[in-house]
């Protein structure tokens, strides 16, 4: 394992992957209007995998995995595991092996199931159907607890640490070795001692406040938990987000330490330059289901890889867009707007009439750049203008007065009272406009509602019924159509679409375009590519807090945004 | 709701005088998720239902005074009587209930009511104060509380304090600063005019029982009808949310406890009026009871949701165990362990889905009939 990883080249260069026949699959998954077809086998022909070491969902002739890659016995093995929730089918079958020492890499967009998976495996869910293997056995975690004790232990982007407790009391935290009640408080900081060695880091004092460490020294305690457990497989959930630049080495110096001693490591990262870097084996989610099972880390060029990760089940349905440029006078002006470390520098401007819609994954400070510009975040430098007028910094009534309206990314924590009625939580926004002398007209809200209801095709139309009961596409809606009461101008959409199923999202894309041909603004920001290229005019790629491309969506397609979204720079100077 | 009508006596001590329709008719319009209407059930209706299960309650607690003193509910005159004792006893904490009711919807807590009533009936009762006449009283007891609550509110909203830490801060300072003003004495009132509101009757009630009655209409009212209520269930249910449809979160939360503040004016002058003096000991412990009263009426902790009539109907439940066991002859010992009883009772009914509640509720019907 290590060998192998000596042996290997120290991070592809993405840029410079030759053109192999992948390219050809990727580039028909993205028309430029989005509506590519897919490329990989769909429903009916199931996610395939496979006994054999180099399984792969694929069309295209992909390079197979030195025999060399694969150390160890399979660990974990995953048979068609299915999860729902009410309304979501978050895993859909889902297919993984991963074998002990090696470094097995999950890939996929934001909601493709990532997350939920490493709920199951961790036993913070249970799966509704299908198998899960651990070391040979039939394993049903029912607890946290139960999938630590079985030796699976998962490292979570936000560490669960206690601050204010010891390294040594945070590694042991609920299993400090006891004697009578009383915690060995000598053996346990032998043991953490011995641990912290073995990951490479005798420097760390058992007895120092986690407080008092850095972000890398906090992560290393976090493994040392993990190894207190004596897990046999770790899941590291994006453990480089939180680390800077030259300490992503180290992470992976002490990942080579575990998986050495034939410790399984799933690594989940959007930076592709890591998984060239650390990984052994690629499994490819989307959709809840596996596309591609164990993918060779190093040799599975980029393009196949976002292939895999972006191709359709579904066809997205688009509005046309207007035949002539329909865009107005500027609307929003934004320059040189800036929140450190969120985002650096950003310009940009929306016309009345136009989608503007930003590409970028989580992190890339395009939710910030956008709760920014509508005045909940006070930026450090850069100035926000609507129509010419500069909008005083970090006030959200401001924004809102000049005609700004904003769906935020998190409906139910940011944008909606759940318990209150639909009609309530359309007008959150204009309920003042109907009051006279500050007594509230509630029928005459209802009856707003009821049209903003109409126009939006509200289902179920009863404006009195709480937004609780409704589903994510319909929230969506009465989130949006709070905007459309008041004299908006110009609407930020953060995610419209997430957790909205197949038939709303063509609504709601209807009714932005329907919005801009009415002169109103619109900046949209998606995890989505291809809804920002299928829906946008004009689109800026977001990547670690700067815009990297801007262009007109007719000029991009789905292949090219991912590359520019991905491409991951974060290994420039860290030791190879 | 039949209970109001004046001709069955033990349920008047639930009937409110002069009170606005009993359920909140936003709320009954609400419709539940089965598209039903009826005003009792249904989502919305949710702290109305609460509020059945409320008089309920009151009516066991009548039930057990009829069973325990069957000599007195034999009299028809005693009954009217200690009803309005009842509403009486409820009036000045109801009054700091109301504002206390807001500021908890609004996702707060104020700890300090009861310091800011002692401090406030002191201030409208120094020798100074007095001289100005009942107008200055009055003025000065509704400014002191309205001025302590807008102190609350910059130290929470603009301070940013935690409402728990920055309230009981003040519950501390407003006693000891109403200590220092009186220098621990009682201060007698002398003025007729405060006195009399305490002993005043009017159409054979009390008017502290319609001072309540007009607090908790007018704060049914704002709740209901104003924006000023539809900002506080906001503001409580989500603040985000209602920042971010450009609600000025923290300008409304200096108003709520403002308000709160307000209110214990108003209840400084009715238990100086009641006591016909003030000391910096008064109205101890006023803030467990108004959170009790309010939690009780079904008001969430966590902010978003509560009714005005749910608060009063804790209040009075309140006063109804106080004369229980009053008339009983019984301690003020076992008084507090049932009341402790009670809250943690109506805690847990809180915590009970009140969906699942309701289905068994239903299913219950559906077996019986």
């Amino acid at each position: 394992m290590t060998a192998s990883n000596a042996a290997g080249p120290a991070g592809a260069d993405g840029a410079g992957e030759p053109p192999v026949p992948g390219r050809r699959v990727a580039g028909d998954a993205a028309s430029a209007d989005g509506m590519g077809e897919r490329a990989v086998p769909g429903p009916s022909g199931g996610p395939v995998t496979s006994d054999s070491e180099e399984a792969v969902v694929t069309k295209a002739p992909l390079v197979e995995a030195p025999a060399d890659t694969v150390v160890g016995e399979v660990v974990l093995r995953l048979t068609d595991v299915v999860k729902t929730f009410p309304g979501v089918r978050a895993l859909d079958g889902v297919q993984l092996e991963v074998r002990a020492g090696e470094v097995h890499c999950l890939l996929g967009q934001n909601g493709a199931g990532k997350s939920t998976l490493i709920k199951v495996l961790s036993g913070v869910h249970r799966p509704d159907s299908g198998e899960v293997q651990w070391r040979g056995e039939p394993a049903d975690f029912a607890n946290p607890q139960a999938a630590m004790r079985a030796g699976i232990a998962t490292i979570y982007q936000e560490l669960d640490l206690v601050e204010d407790l010891s390294v040594a009391e945070n590694a042991f935290l609920g299993h400090e070795p006891r004697r009578l009640g009383f915690v060995r408080r000598g053996h346990m900081a032998r043991r953490t001692r011995e641990i912290l060695g073995r990951l490479g880091h005798p420097e760390i004092p058992p007895g120092r406040m986690v407080r008092a460490l850095p972000a890398a020294g906090k992560q290393v305690v976090s493994m040392a938990r993990a190894l207190s457990h004596e897990a046999r497989l770790i899941i590291m959930d994006e453990p480089s987000a939180v680390l800077a630049h030259d300490e992503v080495g180290n992470l992976f110096r002490i990942i080579r330490e575990l998986t050495a001693q034939g410790i399984a490591v799933i690594y989940i990262s959007h930076r592709m330059e890591e998984i060239r870097e650390i990984g052994d084996r690629v499994t490819v989610l989307k959709d809840g289901r596996t596309t591609a099972a164990n993918l060779p880390a190093r040799e599975t060029p980029t393009r196949d890889l976002v292939a895999r990760m972006t191709g359709r089940t579904i066809e997205y349905v688009f509005p046309d867009r207007p035949a002539d440029d329909p865009a107005g006078a500027e609307l929003l002006q934004v320059e040189g707007l800036t929140r450190h470390g969120e985002f650096a520098d950003v310009s940009l401007s929306v016309r009345a009439g136009e989608i503007v819609g930003i590409a970028g994954l989580v992190g890339s400070g395009r939710s910030e750049l956008l709760e920014t510009i509508y005045g909940a975040r006070r930026p450090q430098a850069g100035t926000v203008r609507m129509a010419g007028r500069a909008l005083r910094p970090g006030s959200v009534g401001a924004a809102v007065k000049a005609g700004m309206g904003m769906a935020p990314e998190e409906r139910k924590s940011q944008a909606l009272l759940l318990g209150e009625p639909i009609y309530r939580n359309v007008t959150l926004a204009t309920f003042g406009r109907y009051a006279r002398l500050g007594f509230t007209d509630a029928g005459r809200e209802r009856a707003e509602a009821d049209r903003i209801g109409d126009s939006l095709e509200l289902r179920p139309r009863d404006v009195r019924r709480p937004v609780r009961t409704l589903s994510g596409g319909n929230q969506q809606k009465v989130v949006v159509g709070r905007w459309l009461l008041g004299d908006t101008r110009l609407l930020l959409l953060d995610e419209p679409t997430r957790g909205v199923d197949v038939g709303a999202r063509a609504e709601l894309y209807q009714v932005i375009r329907s919005l801009a041909a009415q002169g109103v603004g619109v900046l949209l920001v998606s995890s989505e590519v291809p809804e920002v290229l299928g829906l946008a005019d004009r689109v800026l790629v977001m990547r670690e807090g700067r815009v990297v491309r801007e262009a007109p969506a007719g000029e991009l397609d789905e292949n090219t945004v991912l590359d520019l979204v991905m491409a991951g720079s974060l290994m420039e100077g860290a030791p190879a | 709701m039949s209970e109001m009508t004046p001709t069955a006596a033990p349920e008047r001590a639930a009937g409110l005088p002069a009170q606005s329709p009993p359920v909140d008719p936003a709320e009954t319009a609400k419709a539940e998720a089965s598209g039903r209407l009826s005003w009792w059930r249904g989502d919305g209706g949710e702290g109305a239902k609460r509020n059945l299960g409320l008089l309920a309650t009151l009516v066991v607690l009548v039930v057990i005074g009829i069973l325990t003193r069957p000599d007195l509910y034999g009299n028809a005159s005693w009954v009217w009587g200690n009803t309005l004792t009842i509403l009486k006893l409820a009036s000045v904490v109801g009054v700091v209930t109301v504002g206390m009711t807001f500021v908890i919807i609004g996702g707060g807590i104020d700890l300090s009511v009861g310091a800011i009533v002692a401090l406030a009936g002191v201030w409208c009762t120094t020798v100074a104060t007095q001289s100005y006449g009942a107008g200055g009283m009055i003025f000065s007891a509704l400014t002191v509380g309205l001025a302590v609550g807008v102190v609350n509110g910059l130290l929470i909203s603009y301070g940013r304090l935690v409402p728990f830490i920055a309230t009981l801060a003040m519950m501390v300072a407003a006693r000891g600063l109403a200590a220092e003003i009186s220098d621990k004495q009682t201060q007698v009132s002398n003025n007729q005019f405060i006195n009399g509101i305490a002993s005043t009757n009017v159409l054979g009630i009390p008017l502290l029982v319609y001072i309540l009655a007009a607090v908790v209409v007018a704060g049914w009212v704002l709740l209901n009808r104003t924006t000023f209520g539809r900002r506080t269930v906001a503001v409580g249910g989500n603040p985000e949310a209602a920042r971010l449809a450009g609600i000025n979160v923290r300008r409304h939360t200096l108003l709520l406890y403002a308000l709160s503040g307000l209110c214990c004016g108003i209840a400084a002058v009715m238990l100086t009026a009641q006591a016909t003096s003030a000391q910096a000991a008064m109205a101890n412990l006023y803030e467990l009871d108004a959170i009790a009263a309010a939690i009780i009426g079904g008001t969430l902790l966590s902010g978003g949701r509560g009714t005005i009539i749910g608060s009063l109907l804790g209040v009075v439940i309140f006063s109804t165990i106080t004369n229980l066991f009053a008339i009983n002859g019984l301690s003020t010992e076992a008084q507090n362990m049932v009341k402790g009883g009670i809250i943690v009772a109506a805690v847990l009914v809180q915590q009970v889905q009140f969906r699942s509640l309701t289905q068994f509720l239903g299913r219950n019907r559906l077996t019986t009939t």
